[in-house]
């Protein structure tokens, strides 16, 4: 995996050259990482239209006529978790997990094994996550701004439901070395924002599945890392 | 007889009624069944329009919101903003006031929750309903995602525990999408009554899960299903096979009053088992008598009620005439026979005028009478009734001396035991001895001629007997014949037979009612009736009369009787003397005669028999 290194544009007065070396030398333990991930197209269409279940949704679906009907949008954010494992400390580092928008937000909760994570529910109305795999997740009532705690179990992937709305779904998975968790745009860019030097692996987590690995450096003489794009495979 | 076979005919009509009604009951119950079924499927897919049109109705009357300009500025702005997770409180205030004054002019299409989100689908303003947390978001809900694309649709949420109609309208501003209004109107009981007003006499609710949401029931319609049978019903309606597939269920019974048709609502509220349901009373028969009450006055009228109440009428005659003949009218005639039995007009009752178990009525007071005669008697032998009554008019008996001395132990000599009274060989039994006679029994045959008129008076004791019995010492004389009875012949010296019409050329009749002195009566009798005047004896019956006097002198010997004279001759001669009498009157062609112990006594019987 190339990685570039950043030049330091600016210069400093001597007199605070001893702070900034006392300063440089925690950004060494620190350092942002980012890349972008991309999603095939195909995929990206999500929209069930067709399927017995949209037909079942409603009894109009009629163009507005106001503009031409807009291309469904490709909620990366959702479909895709960016993640980093190794031994690296602290664990879960940047790891949210949230109901927004009648879904989850990552689809893909990927969590540290054995440890209890925060699901927050910012949706205006109640949810009923639980798992039918997961015998310790049942649909307990999170109502609207609550957060609900979740006991993840030891390394394994488990399907996660809704039993208030269809259209959420998602997977948690349980990773036993897992370090941080990235921020995921809608558009794919995706950043850690303190990473401790070291090597790593980087991940990528759609559907439950691990869809992508690469291994990850992060020297102590760099100031970001920049990951070189991610095209996902289609499906 | 006839009687009885009318119970048997009025119990297969009960229950060839019973049996209708049932049938009637079943049919109708059935037919209404079907007729309800039929009109529960047209009532579903009624609601099932008007919630089509509701739903469009609700699309066109949120067009306006969505073009409106306030609305529009607010949610470019929104959309446009750089960073999401901040909301300018101007901004979303002064859009919530907007909405309100657009939601209040939909009037009647008000929505209970309207939403206004940008083009992701945040909530940038609320109306109705609970404040939504800070950066909430309809972006996924698979409605608001179709109108960010430009597409007005509808939908069905559970949303905050709540059924709701959802209708969404895109929002777009200088040639962009910039959000979408999301109209939201409660699934409601006053919902289900606009249905409900729309399906005269139908009952209409909504159910989520296993219970009931709202539901409302017409008034005035009976056992009209509400609440309490629609979500009795709900677990029924989730295994029909139809339901699971996503249709509308058959017509399921609610209990036994009521039918539903459950179907799921079109949307996504669908996941959480949304449905609505529309029932109707059921008018099954529940008995055979409900038919009566389910009868409306134009079809009590259609009843040919005359000819019903006709021929239960004339059934109900014929069964009150089969009684009276065949119960009260004997009963009444045994009624009078015992009457008159006790003003003593008669000494007997004439069983033969009676039937069946009146008869044997009639025989047991008779044989009550005989009994007390006795009694009052002492050790007077009584006379035998039976010999009477198969004989008729009798010769009357004299101071309860027999006329043949069997069972008579005092009197029982040689002449006391008769060869057969005077009587016995008159004309019946002539008539019915065909065979040739002996010269001297010649004459006391009958010629098979009509009588002729005597040439010559009579003499005294050729006189005729009188035709009526002369009751006397507990003696009746009675009439009729009683076919292949047996002749309980208890004394067998009263085996007398009835007193024959009087023959003007038959010198040696002696007439028994002429004879005052019983020894004059056997010496009539042995000299007028000898035994050449009876039907010979076949050598079987001289057989059975050997037996039958072994048995009787051996019965008399172990009742402690005396058997002196009672030889066989005569005795011989008084059974051929009955068996004729008997056969005088009977169709018979031979009579047995058997040897029973009566009272300690011994006594014969005699039995008229057919070939």
């Amino acid at each position: 995996m190339p990685v570039k290194s950043s030049r330091k544009r600016a210069l400093w007065p001597v007199a605070l050259a001893g702070v900034a070396l006392a300063l440089g030398a925690t950004r060494v333990a620190a350092i942002p990482v980012h890349g972008r991930v991309s999603l095939p197209r195909a995929v990206a269409s999500a929209t069930p239209a067709g399927t017995e279940r949209a037909r079942r949704d409603h009894y109009w679906n009629v163009w507005a006529e106001l503009l031409e009907p807009a291309s469904p949008r490709v909620a990366t954010e959702r479909e895709v978790s960016v993640v980093v494992t190794g031994t690296g400390t602290p664990r879960a580092q940047g790891c949210t997990y949230r109901i927004e928008g009648g879904d989850l937000l990552p689809r893909t909760m990927v969590a540290q094994a054995n440890s209890r994570i925060a699901l927050e529910n910012r949706d205006g109305t109640a949810h009923r996550v639980y798992s039918d795999t997961l015998s310790d997740l049942t649909p307990l009532r999170t109502a609207p701004g609550r957060t609900r705690q979740i006991s993840v179990p030891g390394v394994g992937s488990w399907e996660l439901k809704d039993r208030e709305y269809a259209q959420l779904g998602g997977h948690l998975v349980s990773l036993s070395d897992l370090v941080a968790c990235a921020s995921v745009t809608s558009r794919g860019e995706w950043h850690f924002r303190d990473l401790a030097v070291g090597n790593y692996t980087l991940k990528v987590y759609r559907a439950g599945r691990e869809v992508h690995a690469a291994p990850l450096t992060v020297a102590a003489n760099a100031n970001e890392v920049v990951v070189d794009p991610i095209l996902l495979p289609g499906t | 007889m006839l009687s009885r076979l009318w119970y048997i005919v009025l119990a297969a009509l009960v229950a060839a009624a019973l049996m209708a009604a049932m049938l009637a009951q079943n049919a109708y119950s059935r037919t209404t069944a079907s007729r309800l079924s039929s009109e529960l499927v047209r009532d579903r897919t009624e609601l099932e329009l008007w919630l089509r049109l509701e739903a469009r109705t609700r699309l066109d009357a949120i067009a306006p919101l969505a073009a409106n300009g306030d609305v529009r500025t607010a949610l470019a702005s929104a959309s446009g903003r750089q960073d999401r997770s901040m909301l300018d409180a101007t901004l979303r205030s002064g859009l919530e006031q907007h909405l309100t004054r657009l939601n209040n002019a939909l009037a009647a299409g008000k929505a209970d929750i309207l939403f206004a989100v940008d083009v992701e689908g945040q909530i940038i303003g609320q109306v109705g309903g609970n404040p939504p947390p800070v950066g909430a978001n309809l972006g996924q809900f698979p409605v608001v995602a179709r109108a960010l694309r430009g597409y007005a649709t509808d939908d069905v949420w559970r949303y905050d525990g709540q059924l709701y109609r959802v209708a969404t309208h895109p929002v777009a501003q200088n040639g962009n999408y910039v959000g979408a209004v999301v109209h939201t109107a409660e699934m409601d009981q006053t919902f289900a009554e606009q249905l409900a007003g729309r399906i005269a006499g139908a009952s209409v609710g909504f159910f989520a899960e296993d219970g009931m949401v709202a539901s409302f029931t017409p008034e005035g319609v009976a056992n009209a299903p509400g609440t309490p049978e629609f979500a009795a019903g709900i677990a029924a309606a989730r295994a029909d096979s139809e339901f699971v597939a996503g249709n509308a269920s058959a017509a399921l019974a609610l209990g036994t009053s009521a039918f539903a048709i459950y179907a799921p609502v079109t949307g996504t509220a669908t996941h959480v088992g949304a449905g609505y349901v529309v029932g109707r009373p059921g008018q099954a028969v529940q008995s055979s008598t409900a038919i009566f009450e389910n009868a409306t006055p134009a079809d009590r009228d259609r009843v040919p009620l005359p000819w019903v109440l006709g021929a239960a009428l004339v059934l109900g005659l014929m069964g009150i005439l089969f009684s009276y003949l065949e119960h009260d009218r004997p009963l009444k005639k045994l009624l009078a026979g015992v009457r008159v039995l006790a003003r003593r007009e008669v000494d007997r009752l004439d069983i033969a005028t009676y039937a069946g178990g009146l008869r044997q009525v009639a025989d047991d007071i008779n044989t009550a009478l005989d009994k007390v005669a006795s009694e009052g008697r002492g050790s007077t032998p009584r006379v035998s009734v039976k010999l009477d009554e198969i004989l008729g008019a009798a010769p009357m008996e004299r101071e309860s001396v027999p006329y043949f001395g069997f069972a008579t132990d005092t009197k029982a000599n040689v002449d006391a035991i008769p060869a057969a009274p005077a009587a016995v060989a008159r004309v019946p039994i002539a008539v019915r001895t065909p065979a040739p006679l002996p010269p001297a029994t010649a004459a006391a045959v009958l010629p098979p001629t009509p009588p002729v008129r005597p040439a010559a008076p009579e003499p005294p004791l050729a006189r005729t007997p009188p035709p009526a019995p002369v009751p006397s010492g507990g003696s009746t004389v009675l009439s009729g014949t009683p076919k292949a009875t047996p002749y309980e012949l208890t004394d067998p010296m009263s085996l007398v037979p009835p007193p024959p019409p009087v023959r003007p050329n038959r010198p040696t009749e002696a007439a028994p009612g002429v004879a005052k002195d019983d020894a004059l009566i056997r010496s009539n009798t042995a000299e007028a009736m000898p035994l050449p005047s009876r039907k010979v004896a076949t050598a079987d019956e001289e057989r059975h009369f050997r037996e039958v006097y072994d048995r009787f002198v051996a019965l008399k010997l172990e009742c402690g009787e005396s058997i002196a004279g009672l030889t066989y001759e005569k005795f011989e001669v008084t059974l051929q003397t009955n068996r004729d009498a008997i056969l005088g009157r009977h169709e018979a062609s031979r009579v047995r005669f058997t040897v029973y112990n009566k009272g300690g006594k011994a006594a014969l019987r005699a039995t008229p028999l057919s070939d």
